[in-house]
């Protein structure tokens, strides 16, 4: 039978207005994910791979068992997420204010941003061993590896955020003689936080990356470096258990901002649902 | 209570400096009601962002109650043409944010914007979003936003600019009824006559670019008014008498 537009209109409101379904956002992933498991022990049996070349999933899953039990696993996931964190958090601060600064002054744009941009040209991978010779294995460096890989996106969006508030909220502040710290609170924060936040999701799984990149380049700790450690003994079920809880990891911050947004930004959701 | 003298402005183009007004004069008595006309381009918004202390004009003064006007006045609000509402704030934080600004302690805030919202026939919609709200609405919400100050002047740009006909006229009506309840006056860019009618005391007629007022009309109809006023032969004959100047301040020979 044939909807017609009115009809077809209160449908879409009405999936618009139940929540997906638990089936429609657990389910369906979960489903993909057992396949995607089946897919891989099949070709293990079919190509008859020996464990360090291509462990299956029942192998790596024992594998996970073991590092679980053993505590190992914990112990290098904590070292990795501390890093993350400790270089999404410096990274986001220095950021910021300094976007803050080259958004406001054309001088300090003028001054830096050659500069800045040059600096990314640098691949992190580069200059990792270097930070870590400096720095030591410890902690700090892989903060500043972590730090450094998130600072631009963040910086960008931080500058695309704060140019792009609109003339006529600026003119509006100033009719009202707001202070410059009520501008930036009552203003600029708000305004610019759905951009700042897209900046923050794409550092947060950056973050994951420069903690590897820098346990790679020297570490006695953490994912990255267990996932080497585990490479030089051929143990690739260690391995893969490494990358899935890398994934793992970047999966959750990433969700985890997300519903950050989702809260600090509630206000446009009914800008979404009308646009639709 | 607001004077304006001679001023005159040019814009710094990069085709060179532009002709924005040209020695405009002209003064608005306590509570009056006085509407703008032109044709587009004609420095309708120049004008008011000069008076308003958001520009500073190349030529000439601008004074209320005997103060020089350069910079933003708590006794002078603006809403300008393009809507300025903030998308992330509700209604009732929209029309708080002036006091917010003021620091008015959050009881006395709410309690206020709360009554300007009523008034402005918003209840029941203080928490909505900007987003959720018709044309006819946000402007609302932008008129109780700039009452809330209890400004002596109201500085209005093509407030209904946007909106239909008729969404206009019911607009116009209840502008009329809550400047009654109030002491701003009102200085309002239009470019529909029969709103200007309708509306003011006086209705000033802006030519093409560089705008210089070309000529000034008393409206005469008694109040209170509705649109039977502006319908009525007095004010056809009104609307006729601008709809003519704006006309021949249009043609080329002028
Ligand atoms: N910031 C600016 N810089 C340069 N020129 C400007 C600027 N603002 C306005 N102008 C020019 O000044 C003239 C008057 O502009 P204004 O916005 O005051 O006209 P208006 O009467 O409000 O027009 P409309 O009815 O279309 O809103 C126009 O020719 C415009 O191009
Ligand atoms: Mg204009």
């Amino acid at each position: 039978m044939q909807m017609t537009s009115s009809e077809r209109q209160t449908a879409k409101l009405n999936a618009l207005r139940m929540p997906p379904s638990l089936w429609n956002r657990l389910g369906l992933p979960l489903l993909t994910f057992a396949g995607f498991l089946l897919l891989w022990e099949a070709i293990v049996r079919v190509g008859n791979y020996p464990a360090f070349i291509l462990p299956g999933p029942g192998q790596v899953l024992r594998k996970l068992g073991l590092v679980l039990a053993d505590g190992s696993l914990l112990l290098h996931t904590q070292a990795t997420l501390l890093a993350v964190l400790g270089g999404l958090s410096v990274g986001f601060v220095v950021a910021t204010a300094l976007g803050y600064a080259l958004a406001k002054s054309v001088t300090v744009e003028r001054a830096l941003s050659p500069y800045l941009v040059a600096s990314q040209a640098i691949p992190i991978v580069a200059i990792a061993p270097l930070l870590v010779i400096w720095f030591g294995p410890g902690l700090f460096s892989k903060v500043l590896i972590c730090a450094l890989i998130v600072f631009f996106p963040i910086l960008i969006n931080t500058i695309a955020g704060l140019r792009g508030v609109p003339r006529e909220l600026h003119e509006l502040m100033r009719m009202l003689r707001a202070s410059r710290w009520q501008i930036f609170t009552k203003l600029e924060v708000p305004a610019a936080l759905p951009v700042l936040t897209a900046g923050l999701k794409v550092g947060a799984t950056l973050s994951v990356i420069g903690a590897v990149v820098g346990e790679f380049a020297g570490a006695n700790a953490g994912l990255g470096y267990m996932i080497s450690v585990a490479d030089g003994q051929y143990d690739v079920a260690r391995m893969f258990v490494g990358v899935f809880t890398l994934a793992a990891l970047a999966l959750t911050l990433y969700g985890l901002v997300d519903l950050i947004e989702k809260r600090l930004l509630a206000w446009r959701q009914a800008g979404l649902r009308n646009s639709e | 209570m607001l004077a304006a003298q001679q001023i005159s402005h040019r814009y710094q183009t990069a085709q060179g400096p532009l002709a924005a007004l040209d020695q405009i004069s002209l003064t608005i008595e306590q509570g009056q009601f006085v509407c703008l006309v032109g044709p587009s381009g004609s420095g309708k918004s120049t004008l008011l962002r000069i008076l308003a202390g958001l520009l500073k004009p190349t030529q000439g003064y601008v004074w209320l109650d005997g103060d020089p006007i350069s910079a933003p006045d708590s006794r002078i609000s603006v809403i300008p043409q393009q809507s300025n509402l903030m998308p992330w704030r509700t209604v009732l934080a929209n029309v708080a944010l002036p006091l917010e600004v003021q620091r008015v302690p959050g009881g006395e805030r709410d309690q206020r914007a709360q009554a300007l919202i009523e008034l402005v026939g918003l209840a029941g919609f203080e928490a909505s979003r900007p987003a959720e709200l018709s044309g006819g609405m946000a402007q609302r919400v932008a008129i109780a936003r700039s009452l809330i100050m209890e400004p002596s002047l109201l500085l209005m740009d093509e407030p209904f600019g946007p909106l239909d006909a008729l969404t206009r006229e019911q607009l116009g009506e209840e502008l009329l009824r809550i400047w009654q309840t109030q002491q701003s006056a009102i200085l309002m860019v239009t470019h529909s006559i029969s709103e200007a009618v309708l509306l003011a005391d006086r209705v000033l007629v802006l030519s093409q670019r560089p705008g210089r007022i070309v000529a000034q009309f008393d409206v005469d109809l008694p109040r209170p008014r509705s649109l039977d006023s502006a319908y009525s032969a007095r004010g056809g004959e009104l609307a006729a008498a601008i709809r003519a100047s704006l006309q021949s301040s249009l043609s080329p020979t002028n």
